[in-house]
């Protein structure tokens, strides 16, 4: 193994006393992570996660390796091998792309050349050669299972590779190491979720200031995606947009078409903003024009659900009480159902995933864990006429919750409601 | 629902889709592939998923899908959810089945409908991928087409569309030039907005605001390096909130996508006025990207290219230049030579409508870092007189004479 670094080090001495403003973990915060992650490698056998690139949706599915190194951001290419005991190396293309954080957390980085596997399967034998054995059981991070990726994230390229290079290996997948200790957020996890809402909230005032009929909606767009990059988030972000006249909203689209709107219309989505990789996300509709009366007999019962979805998420309560708990709240309607959408918020793809009222890909058991303390969802019941299954004609406000002691926190602090611009 | 065709999204013609088709199923028929499949991978600013936008126009935001393109018969999109294919892709085609992200099953099912069981599968991405030799299957993909075809024939696909993607039409050459465009509106936000005082984020925030109002799509490239000059920052992919000061540098790499199309410019800003050596070596700089343009017309290999850039080094004492060049497109168009490239690559010819960013850099003989190097790019379409700027803009260091 080469020569350790000395913590903060940069690559670029001309830059160090640049001091740039890039939001960073402390000490603590890594050496809580690395033993807890740690403490679930130990009880699953493993000697050994790995994590390799892959920044697809929206930089999420290499949350993992951020979460162990702080290495990501705007589509940044990383690995990490992390051993159940040593130093952790963390893995980018060349020098220029581990980053500003990376370097306060590890002593060991190295670059790939883009070639993964090779680079990593070179650590896992020096890894094997210090435990004197190269039977090592080997987690990968993203092999199957991943929320919205059974099927995995990491290539086979690389996986072959790191299969040639450690033939006498065991290779499990370990999707699951990381999962539970990202579920509970520590406070300063929370602080910085706290950031991405407080920036999310600047995007929807954006949104209000400059949604007008005969403006285009890719303008309305760019305000919101320019307040959350001029405040300190990053890309790529999701925002989700869906758009029209009010009973034929078009599909929903990832990005804002250059549509001019027109009084009627109303715009749905989904807000979120990355802030040094932990994501929040609020739901905000907004009309323009005053709202349609079945629009807001529809958020009244949207509204009865979110408050009946808060009401049990609290420790201790199963998530299949969540669930319950906001469909049953449209029960006493004949025109509208309720049905909950809910989701870990944090550095990606947070377990759990729950979508038209149960686990969606990649979670797994749902009621493998309950409810608990410190985790962050948003939760988002929506509501449509019982006679549709289509998104648009729905309607969906949400918050991202902290579970608190005492029950569900909102993390926002705008007022709920619909938005009309009149 | 509003029906996708009054969507105002970038689209390509029937006539576009016809003429990519038939190249792409000429290659598949000689390199006796039964049928192309692209697997779903939105990384590195959505490029992985090239092939599947430009065989089928789903795309945009991280909008994972997957493709199964026979050399005979429909093509099937596998978008997540049912629409989320975005509004371009049924003008093309009509058989689209959501996945609920079961990738695999759902490839595999297609492949069965269409009788391949023995056939022969290329996958697009399996190895030797520009920016990713080791490919970008998902291995969990790989292993469910596996598992549901035991007996077919699976091989690497990463060169069938490559080779059709290098030689750009007329309409892609129209959507390469509004990717220009936008472009340089985020050039014209950085000049206007990038003042001591002012956040580095700010600036960015402009740059993309320009991109996005005006129908450009997102995640897109724009790199940054910043700082005093002999101090500027290692290269980010994302300005920070850092506060501007008189003189600080701005270096860049300028994207954005139009319908997925990006071009790419490069351009240095001082907020300020920029020290008599950086002008110098701007300079410098200049003339090593004229010996290249001249010379970027069919028939020039790639390693004569490569050659005309020395040309600093070659008269100058203190500073040398070096070429870095790759295709621009749907994301990774092939071929990219910066350091190490084959031989092979190197005797290649430039053909007509093939496009390029093309950005020599110059920096001085001893130089360490890349912060210390001066480059200035543009988009360069291949053309028998000689490459052809994509963009506008006179080339210039831009400073700024009211601070």
């Amino acid at each position: 193994m080469a020569q350790l670094r000395e913590l903060g080090h940069q690559e670029y001495p001309q830059a160090n006393d640049l001091s740039y403003p890039y939001p960073r973990f402390s000490l603590a915060e890594r050496d809580r992570r690395w033993s807890a992650v740690r403490e679930e490698m130990a009880t699953a056998g493993i000697d050994v996660l790995v994590g390799s690139n892959n920044t697809g949706h929206w930089d999420h599915w290499q949350s993992d390796i951020r979460y162990l190194t702080q290495i990501g951001g705007h589509c940044v290419d990383a690995a990490v091998v992390f051993p159940l005991e040593g130093e952790p190396t963390g893995f980018a293309i060349n020098d220029l792309y581990w980053g500003i954080a990376a370097p306060f957390w590890l002593r060991e980085l190295r670059t790939t050349g883009w070639r993964w596997g090779e680079a990593i399967g070179k650590r896992l034998r020096e890894v094997a050669a210090d435990a004197g054995r190269d039977d090592l059981t080997i987690g990968i991070t993203g092999l199957t299972g991943v929320l919205r990726a059974p099927e995995g994230t990491v290539p086979w390229g690389t996986v072959e590779k790191i299969r040639e290079v450690m033939p006498r290996a065991r290779i499990v997948n370990g999707t699951d190491v990381c999962r539970y200790p990202r579920y509970i957020k520590s406070q300063e996890e929370i602080e910085f979720l706290q950031k991405s809402v407080d920036i999310i909230e600047k995007m929807v005032a954006a949104m209000r200031e400059t949604a007008h009929p005969g403006v285009k909606e890719s303008v309305v767009y760019a305000n919101m995606i320019q307040a959350m990059i001029a405040d300190g988030a990053e890309i790529p972000t999701m925002l989700s947009w869906l758009s029209g006249p009010w009973g034929r909203v078009s599909r929903r689209l990832t990005i804002a078409t250059e549509r001019v709107m027109e009084p009627g219309d109303v715009i749905m989505n989904e807000v979120e903003a990355r802030y040094a990789g932990y994501t929040g996300q609020q739901d905000q509709p907004l009309f323009l024009g005053s709202v349609p009366s079945d629009a807001q007999e529809m958020f009244k019962w949207q509204m009865d659900a979110v408050d009946a979805a808060m009401e049990v998420c609290s420790p201790g309560h199963t998530f299949q009480e969540v669930i319950d708990a906001a469909r049953n709240a449209s029960r006493a309607s004949e025109k509208y159902a309720t049905g909950l959408t809910m989701h870990g918020r944090g550095l990606g793809d947070d377990w759990p995933l729950i979508v038209a009222g149960g686990a969606g890909g990649g979670t797994g058991n749902l009621l493998e864990r309950t409810v608990e303390e410190n985790a962050v969802f948003v939760v988002k019941p929506s509501v449509r006429p019982r006679n549709s299954d289509y998104r648009g004609d729905g309607l969906t406000w949400a918050d991202t919750v902290q579970v608190t002691a005492t029950g569900a926190r909102r993390m926002g602090k705008r007022t709920a409601g619909l938005i009309s611009v009149v | 629902m509003m029906p996708p065709s009054e969507l105002p999204v970038p689209r390509f013609s029937l006539a576009e889709r016809d003429r990519r088709w038939s190249t792409v199923r000429a290659k598949m028929a000689a390199e006796g592939v039964d049928a192309l499949v692209c697997v779903y991978h939105t990384g590195h600013h959505n490029h992985w998923q090239g092939d599947l936008q430009y065989l089928s126009q789903i795309g945009g935001n991280n909008v994972d899908a997957s493709l199964v393109f026979p050399l005979d018969g429909e093509p099937t999109g596998f978008p997540i959810n049912p629409f989320y294919e975005g509004p371009a892709a049924r003008d093309w085609m009509s058989d689209f089945r959501p996945t609920r992200r079961a990738w695999g099953d759902m490839i595999g099912e297609r492949l069965l409908e269409l009788k391949l069981e023995r056939g022969t599968i290329a996958i697009t991405g399996l190895r030797d991928h520009l920016r990713a030799p080791e490919g970008i299957v998902p291995s969990g993909t790989l292993d469910r087409i596996r598992e549901l075809l035991p007996q077919a024939k699976i091989v690497n696909g990463t060169w069938i569309c490559q080779e059709a993607r290098m030689m750009k039409s007329a309409e892609e050459v129209v959507f390469l030039d509004k990717s220009i465009e936008l472009i340089e509106r985020s050039v014209d936000a950085m000049y206007r907005t990038a003042r001591p005082g002012v956040r580095e984020s700010e600036v960015y925030a402009w740059m993309l605001w320009e991109q996005v109002a005006n129908g450009g799509d997102m995640p897109t490239l724009l790199s940054w390096l910043s700082g005093p000059w002999g101090r500027v920052s290692q290269r980010l992919l994302q300005a920070t909130t850092r506060v501007l000061e008189k003189d600080d540098m701005i270096f860049n790499e300028i994207e954005s996508r139009y319908g997925g199309y990006c071009a790419q410019q490069v351009q240095p800003m001082c907020v300020g006025q920029a020290p008599k050596d950086v002008i110098e070596m701007f300079n410098w700089q200049g003339e090593a990207f004229e010996a290249v343009r001249e010379i970027m017309k069919p028939g020039t290999t790639f390693d004569e290219l490569l050659e005309a850039a020395k040309i600093v080094g070659k008269k100058s004492d203190v500073y040398e230049s070096s070429l870095t060049l790759h295709g621009r497109g749907l994301g990774e168009d092939w071929p990219l030579l910066m350091g190490r490239y084959s031989p092979e690559v190197g005797r290649m010819q430039l053909q007509e409508r093939q496009t390029f960013i093309m950005k020599p850099t110059v920096r001085k003989k001893d130089a360490e870092f890349r912060g210390e190097g001066i480059v200035w790019g543009d988009t360069i379409e291949v053309t028998r007189a000689g490459g052809r700027r994509l963009g506008r803009r006179p080339r210039a260091f831009l400073q700024l004479d009211d601070v």
